[in-house]
């Protein structure tokens, strides 16, 4: 394997062995902290149990990316082509970002029932904003002597936008999809927070409650590892996309 | 090359005709500042002509205002006995700018055909443009590659072949070596001249560097600063096709003595 990712799984490994040790050797009570080896095994015998949980999460964290996506670049790309509305949105999409999610989430109950959709429309919140701020930077970012060049054979603003901007954003695009799915992540569970019967964030709440840290500890240690392998899809996908060398080294 | 010459203008008339042309930029502070003061120079068909002064004097800005990118606020300027604007409509200018400014994403070959693309040109017909092209400056062979895979001088052929592919009347280089070390500029200099002398395309070259100016040009247009007025217009008496030997000559040495002295301004 790579130093890339030895270096940082060694750390991880020494770390939680350290953990283990000080915790055995200071009989730091079960309530207060657990094990490692005690959250891995209780996630081992819960297996069954967890499952559903990590489904409805990723499912939450997918749907309201995608849409948030969908929506962030849709607006960006208008912002482009008529300068004003981004003029008349620009101010609405900050306000909409300092909106304290906890203060709406009855709300949010209110308009999208129990299910999946408060916690998507959280997802979306939250995320969306990461995305459409670097897109308009992104599609904005060209070069000022090809606009020249595009000027002298009077290129049409499709034509620049489809041969030119759209691949020129994506070293930004792709900085801001890297800060809105970990952003995902902490939405979904947020909004799980809120009210739900299923989850992570309900298990951890429901854990928290009932002081199981094991449980609690093995709820984190999913979404962890759900942050860890969504992040490294988005990376994967900007150095595919991005092959000419410019995307940062994260 | 088709297209090269052709022109509305009449015929053995100039090709650029720039007639008093001064231009103010509006600065962010709302001021005026005067870039190019009554400029008068004429461009026959073909010539290879070099601007060259002091940084700041206006040699891009006189680009700009031949090609239409800008619009002069005195005077008036001709392109084949035409505005500006029309020659641009019918796409007379070229560009090559000090560094090659390809798209990262494109191979050599996408890059190359950018321009027919917004165009409209049919592709078989496009490839075939530039596969020529890109054979007349050496890079055939690296059709596939990505910019940045090149070397310096190899994007800027790219960046050539590119002002190229759409026969412009008038190629427009702005320092476009500049940014080379010296091997490679003497080198991309002997290509300049074998690339004109095998277009026919009349050549407005700025550079920093006074013995390129005299190796590549007819006439050397020499600017003086705050504000950019032409200075002189000293005709280049050398034999062609150029030689490299020719940079030891008596000759050459007094042209690059005599256009220092009259940038430094002691040529009075
Ligand atoms: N867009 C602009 N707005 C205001 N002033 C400008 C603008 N572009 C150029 N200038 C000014 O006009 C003058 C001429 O600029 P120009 O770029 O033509 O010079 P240059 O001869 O090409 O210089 P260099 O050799 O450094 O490239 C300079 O004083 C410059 O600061
Ligand atoms: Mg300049």
């Amino acid at each position: 394997m790579h130093a890339r990712f030895l270096y940082p799984l060694g750390f991880g490994i020494l770390a939680t062995g350290l953990w283990e040790v000080l915790w055995r050797a200071l009989r730091i009570p079960l309530w207060i902290l657990p094990a490692p080896s005690g959250v891995m095994l209780k996630l081992y015998s819960m297996r069954e149990y967890v499952w559903p949980h990590i489904r409805v999460t990723v499912i939450e964290v997918l749907a309201g990316f995608v849409i948030a996506f969908v929506l962030a670049i849709t607006i960006a790309a208008l912002v482009i082509f008529f300068e004003q509305l981004g003029w008349v949105l620009l101010p609405y999409i900050v306000i909409v970002r300092t909106i304290p999610i906890l203060a709406i989430a009855p709300l949010l109950l209110m308009w999208f029932g129990f299910g999946l959709w408060p916690k998507i429309a959280v997802v979306i919140l939250i995320s969306f904003f990461p995305i459409v701020i670097n897109a308009i930077r992104g599609l904005r970012s060209t070069d000022y002597r090809i606009m020249e060049l595009m000027d002298s054979v009077s290129a049409t603003r499709m034509q620049v936008f489809l041969k030119v901007r759209t691949r020129a954003s994506l070293p930004l695009v792709f900085a801001g999809l890297k800060i809105a799915i970990t952003s995902s992540v902490i939405g979904a569970v947020v909004g799980e927070f809120i009210g739900a019967d299923t989850g992570l964030g309900y298990l951890i709440i429901n854990a928290s409650t009932r002081l199981d840290t094991e449980l609690l500890f093995s709820a984190m240690v999913l979404l962890a590892a759900l942050g860890l392998s969504l992040f490294g899809l988005v990376a994967a996908a900007e150095r595919c996309f991005v092959f000419w060398g410019h995307q940062e080294s994260t | 090359m088709a297209g090269a010459t052709g022109g509305v203008g009449a015929p053995g008339g100039p090709i650029v005709r720039l007639e008093g042309v001064g231009l103010h930029y509006r600065t962010a502070n709302g001021d005026l500042l005067e870039a190019v003061r009554k400029a008068d120079l004429e461009i026959v068909p073909g010539e290879f002509v070099s601007l060259i002064g002091p940084s700041g004097c206006g040699k891009t800005t006189i680009l700009k205002l031949i090609s239409n990118l800008l619009a002069p606020t005195q005077g008036r300027i001709l392109v084949q006995g035409e505005p500006p604007s029309e020659a641009k409509r019918r796409r007379q200018f070229g560009f090559v700018f000090q560094d090659s400014v390809l798209l990262p994403w494109r191979t050599v070959m996408e890059n190359a055909t950018l321009l027919l693309e917004i165009v409209g040109i049919e592709r078989d017909r496009m490839t075939s443009k530039v596969t020529e092209l890109l054979g007349l400056v050496g890079l055939r062979g690296f059709e596939g590659r990505y910019p940045h895979e090149l070397s310096g001088g190899m994007r800027q052929r790219v960046s050539m072949v590119r002002a190229l592919s759409l026969d412009p009347a008038i190629l427009l280089m702005d320092e476009p070596f500049g940014a080379l070390d010296e091997m490679t500029r003497d080198r991309m200099n002997m290509e300049l001249l074998r690339i004109w002398e095998a277009t026919g395309t009349t050549i407005v070259f700025v550079t920093h560097s006074i013995p390129e100016a005299v190796f590549l040009s007819q006439r050397v247009v020499v600017m003086s600063a705050r504000p950019g007025q032409i200075k002189e217009i000293v005709p280049i008496d050398l034999p062609r096709p150029r030689q490299v030997q020719v940079k030891d000559s008596v000759p050459f040495i007094g042209y690059t003595r005599r256009i220092r002295d009259l940038i430094n301004g002691m040529g009075e």
